[in-house]
């Protein structure tokens, strides 16, 4: 949906304080700005699958993520990579890595 | 000796998300040269590079590396590498000459930590390689990071003592580095098939079939120091950089391609020499042996690959 770059939302990490994320960048981005490490950092592109985490509740759009790390029915059921979402609403996540043989 | 047999790495595949974006980055930020793409392939090579192509790129759902090409001096190497590979019990399979544009036939292996090998003799001179007569140091003012050529890459597995050891035995390669834990086993082996400090590296990683970085050469000091102002300037996503190795002493910048498959560029390195004894490192030392400078590793160095 369209939507203002400048509106931004509350985003919660598991049962963490809730951080700003705007409508115009990524999850991680945001995240990183505040200086919490809730979340892994990796590759920032959507490849490499560190920063996997569970939408529990809200709305985002997505970018094209690698597939190894979030395959369609992982995508049904509310994965993502944080560095390919955009929110739009407020959010709820959860880190969700795969194990390291992934 | 003269450097016979295997010649260098030729060509490294990379499987990206999104081609367009790729080439862009490729193109652009490294400074290769497009040669052609056909929607779902894209060849490029870098402005010092005498052969056709060095990068392919392939649109896929996931990241990673397809196959590793390692050009060899001629066609009867090539038939005498298949057959020390299949005397070793390493399976080989033949594509023919064509299965890209303007390269020969290639003889196709898979090593222990599950990447793809390829070996070649011949690929097509690029009519924009190097000036050979009364050269110029370059044709055209190089682009972006100016990388000079496709250097190595570094692979992820779990035996890569198995992996080097076709490499040593098959291929004539020989150990310039390793890293070793408190038992012995290696965690990082470092071969060359030239005068190079590694024309490859095996790290160990509970996974097979991993990508940790593709390499790219560049002049000095100052040129990583330029990547890095790309790499700020351009919001490209950076993994560690400007610093030094210990391992190899590249001085060195790690950088993410779009689809998050790394690249580096680095300069330097020391020349190996087969007689010469294979440096070694204990694992209490890896942050002095990958960042010099900084004397640890990051999460990030070690736990990104694709």
């Amino acid at each position: 949906m369209e939507i203002e770059s400048c509106v931004t939302f509350q985003i919660r990490v598991a049962d963490s304080a809730p951080f700003a994320c705007s409508a115009d960048s990524d999850l991680l981005s945001a995240l990183q700005r505040t200086g919490l490490r809730a979340i892994p950092v990796g590759c920032r592109r959507g490849g490499c699958g560190v920063c996997r985490v569970r939408i529990l509740n809200g709305e985002v759009v997505r970018k094209k993520m690698s597939r190894a790390k979030v395959s369609v029915a992982d995508e049904k059921q509310n994965y993502a990579l944080a560095c390919c979402i955009f929110p739009r609403s407020d959010l709820t996540i959860t880190p969700a890595p795969l194990g390291e043989n992934a | 000796m003269a450097v016979t047999g295997v010649l260098r790495p030729g060509f490294v595949q990379i499987r990206v998300m999104d081609l367009d974006e790729a080439i862009v980055h490729y193109r652009d930020n490294l400074g290769l040269d497009l040669v052609s793409h056909d929607g779902e392939f894209a060849f490029l090579r870098a402005y010092d590079e005498f052969d056709r192509h060095s990068v392919v790129l392939r649109q896929a759902e996931e990241p990673g590396l397809d196959v590793l090409g390692f050009k060899v001096i001629s066609d009867a190497a090539l038939t005498g590498f298949a057959k020390r590979l299949n005397d070793m019990s390493v399976m080989t399979g033949n594509v023919p000459a064509g299965g890209h544009p303007g390269v020969g036939r290639r003889i196709r292996f898979s090593v222990p930590t599950g990447q793809m090998i390829d070996l070649y003799a011949e690929m097509e001179l690029s009519d924009k390689g190097p000036m050979t007569k009364n050269p110029d140091i370059w044709r055209e003012e190089p682009r972006g990071m100016r990388i000079s050529r496709f250097d190595h890459c570094a692979v992820l597995g779990v035996d890569i003592a198995a992996s080097a050891e076709i490499f040593e035995k098959a291929l004539d390669f020989v150990v310039t580095e390793r890293a070793i834990d408190p038992e012995g086993n290696p965690v990082a082996i470092f071969l060359t098939c030239s005068n190079k400090a590694h024309d490859i590296a095996f790290l160990a990683n509970p996974a097979d079939a991993k990508l940790h970085h593709a390499s790219f050469l560049v002049e000095s000091w100052n040129d990583v120091g330029h990547a890095c102002d790309l790499i700020a300037q351009r919001n490209i996503s950076l993994d560690i950089g400007p610093t030094r190795h210990g391992i190899t002493r590249g001085q060195t910048v790690y950088f993410f391609d779009p689809s998050g498959n790394r690249n580096e560029c680095f300069a330097g390195g020391y020349q190996h020499y087969p007689d010469n004894p294979i440096r070694e490192w204990t694992l209490d030392q890896m942050g002095k042996a990958i960042f010099y400078y900084e004397k640890e590793v990051h999460d990030r160095f070690t736990s990104v690959m694709t």
